[in-house]
């Protein structure tokens, strides 16, 4: 599958479109040195929970690009995608004597960064439902508005949009930011196969939604 | 095209999908640390329990100290104490120190209206007598003040004014410590069952009925301690703990979601055995603000 694809990466949990900024790749703004950058995991860990601030830093530093990333991908909006990256970091500070290093702290990172975007979602989506019934009077389709969007791109992002819960960040996870199906496993609390059958799922249904679409267009 | 070129394309045109601006790196964690060295945020409903917690702690350390204190310093043959409410300072004389013993009457002949009435015990001053003539003339127009009122109305039932086989007037530290505590219980539980009325008119509310479950639970706990040690046999204060004891107790088992009939059975229960008269007339003026409800 698609976590061959990301063999020749550097970074064994990344994509190589997103290795240029990880944490080796990086120096971080407050003058940590090589030595703070090549630690691992485990010694930075030891040194955020003795107190070190500059490596709390350094562990933001390290994880912050794709943490927000995903944040931003899930939910579509900036402000939200802070929120969700800084709720994600505060748990993480707080709950650092807990991370015994079974995963990598990315990993876990980044476990944390699904449960808390994909809760806050389902949060927002419950006050969106509750308010629509006025932004959708707002949004009435008139003679002037097209129903649809006539850009592939903008259907396909429609689409993207109108998968399921379930569906949606499988998606988003592995075709758009790169994960493999163990990390999304992990992440979400899925087996790897269901990982598998989710994305298959997700993919059968854009394929569906983009079809008639796609062959007038494409073709 | 076929399904392989379509998920193709689909992948690439999907990496536009919510694309990510710059992280706003420096602006985010200046928002984690200010948010990591802010206080940590308590619950309201904890706080409150904690409070109450708190405050029955402090009431039973103080009826333990105080029943230490009167252990210790105790002599063999002093008479069985009695409690009085006494003011602290006179309106018309301005004696801040003086001890003006008042009996609180059940029927609501007398009240404690002389002066602003905190709980006191008279031989406190009595205690000193041998060292200070001044107090030990007070102390004897406070015996004489007292014998007076009683001999004037024999039939008085002072609640919460445990009186000594011979009628004293309060004698030693444990009745001075004993008698705060029953104020402060009191006053407290008067304010529950009050707000609980209040509370019981309106509409049901899950939450309110578990913070008065809680807080009953609390008071429940003092009134037992209360019962199990008092030092004194006054029946008139046994009753009203024990209507107290059964009150709390029905509250601290009532939820919103119950039956009406839970409800009716609390106010039966409070209307039958007068218990909120009962406490208005045994809690002296001012012992309330005192307690800082």
């Amino acid at each position: 599958m698609n976590g061959e694809r990301f063999t020749s990466s550097p970074h064994p949990t990344l994509p190589p479109h997103l290795v240029s900024t990880s944490c080796n790749a990086r120096h971080p703004p407050d003058g940590i040195g090589d030595t703070a950058r090549d630690v691992t995991d485990q010694q930075l860990v030891a040194r955020c929970l003795a107190g070190d601030r500059s490596a709390e830093r350094a562990l933001y530093d390290a994880h912050v690009d794709r943490v927000f990333r995903l944040a931003f991908r899930l939910a579509g909006d900036a402000d939200l995608a802070q929120d969700f990256t800084q709720e994600t970091f505060i748990r993480a500070f707080d709950r650092l004597t807990q991370y015994r290093g079974d995963a990598s702290l990315a990993t876990w990172l980044h476990t944390i960064a699904t449960s808390v975007s994909l809760n806050g979602m389902r949060s927002v989506t419950r006050l969106r439902s509750r308010s629509a019934p006025m932004d959708e009077l707002a949004e009435l389709p008139s003679r002037h508005t097209p129903v649809a969007p006539h850009d592939l791109r903008e259907r396909l992002h429609a689409a993207i949009d109108g998968l399921s819960a379930k569906l949606r960040p499988v998606f988003v996870m592995h075709d758009v930011e790169g994960y493999t199906h163990d990390e999304i496993g992990t992440a979400l609390g899925i087996p790897v196969g269901t990982s598998k059958a989710r994305l298959f799922d997700a993919r059968a249904k854009l394929r569906a939604a983009l079809a008639l679409f796609a062959g007038d267009t494409i073709s | 095209m076929n399904d392989h070129e379509l998920d193709d394309q689909m992948r690439h045109l999907a990496q536009s999908y919510n694309e990510p601006p710059a992280t706003p790196r420096d602006a985010m964690w200046e928002r984690i640390e200010r948010a990591r060295r802010g206080a940590p945020v308590v619950a309201i409903g904890t706080s409150r329990r904690w409070r109450w917690l708190r405050a029955g702690a402090g009431i039973a350390a103080a009826l333990m100290l105080g029943i230490g204190i009167g252990r210790l310093s105790r002599g063999p043959g002093a008479a069985t104490s009695a409690l009085t409410v006494a003011s602290s300072a006179h309106p018309q004389t301005g004696e801040t120190a003086a001890v003006q013993p008042v009996m609180v009457a059940a029927n609501g002949s007398e009240t404690p209206n002389e002066g602003l009435a905190t709980a006191s015990l008279a031989s406190t001053a009595q205690d000193t007598d041998a060292t200070n003539p001044v107090r030990a003339t007070r102390a004897e127009r406070l015996r004489a003040l007292s014998e007076q009122r009683r001999a004037a109305s024999p039939g008085l039932a002072a609640y919460g004014v445990p009186r000594g086989p011979q009628g004293a007037v309060g004698e030693g530290s444990e009745m001075s410590a004993y008698r705060l505590a029953v104020v402060d219980h009191m006053a407290r539980t008067e304010v529950l069952l009050t707000s609980f009325l209040v509370e019981s008119r309106n509409s049901p509310n899950a939450t309110r009925a578990a913070q008065f479950a809680s807080l009953s639970r609390d008071l429940l706990k003092t009134t037992r301690l209360l019962l199990a040690t008092r030092s004194t046999d006054d029946p008139a204060l046994t009753r009203l703990l024990e209507d107290l004891e059964l009150v709390l107790m029905q509250i601290s088992q009532y939820t919103s979601e119950g039956r009406r009939g839970d409800l009716d059975a609390i106010n039966q229960s409070l209307d039958r055995r007068n218990v909120l008269p009962k406490l208005r007339s045994t809690i002296p003026a001012g012992a309330a603000a005192s307690t800082g409800i």
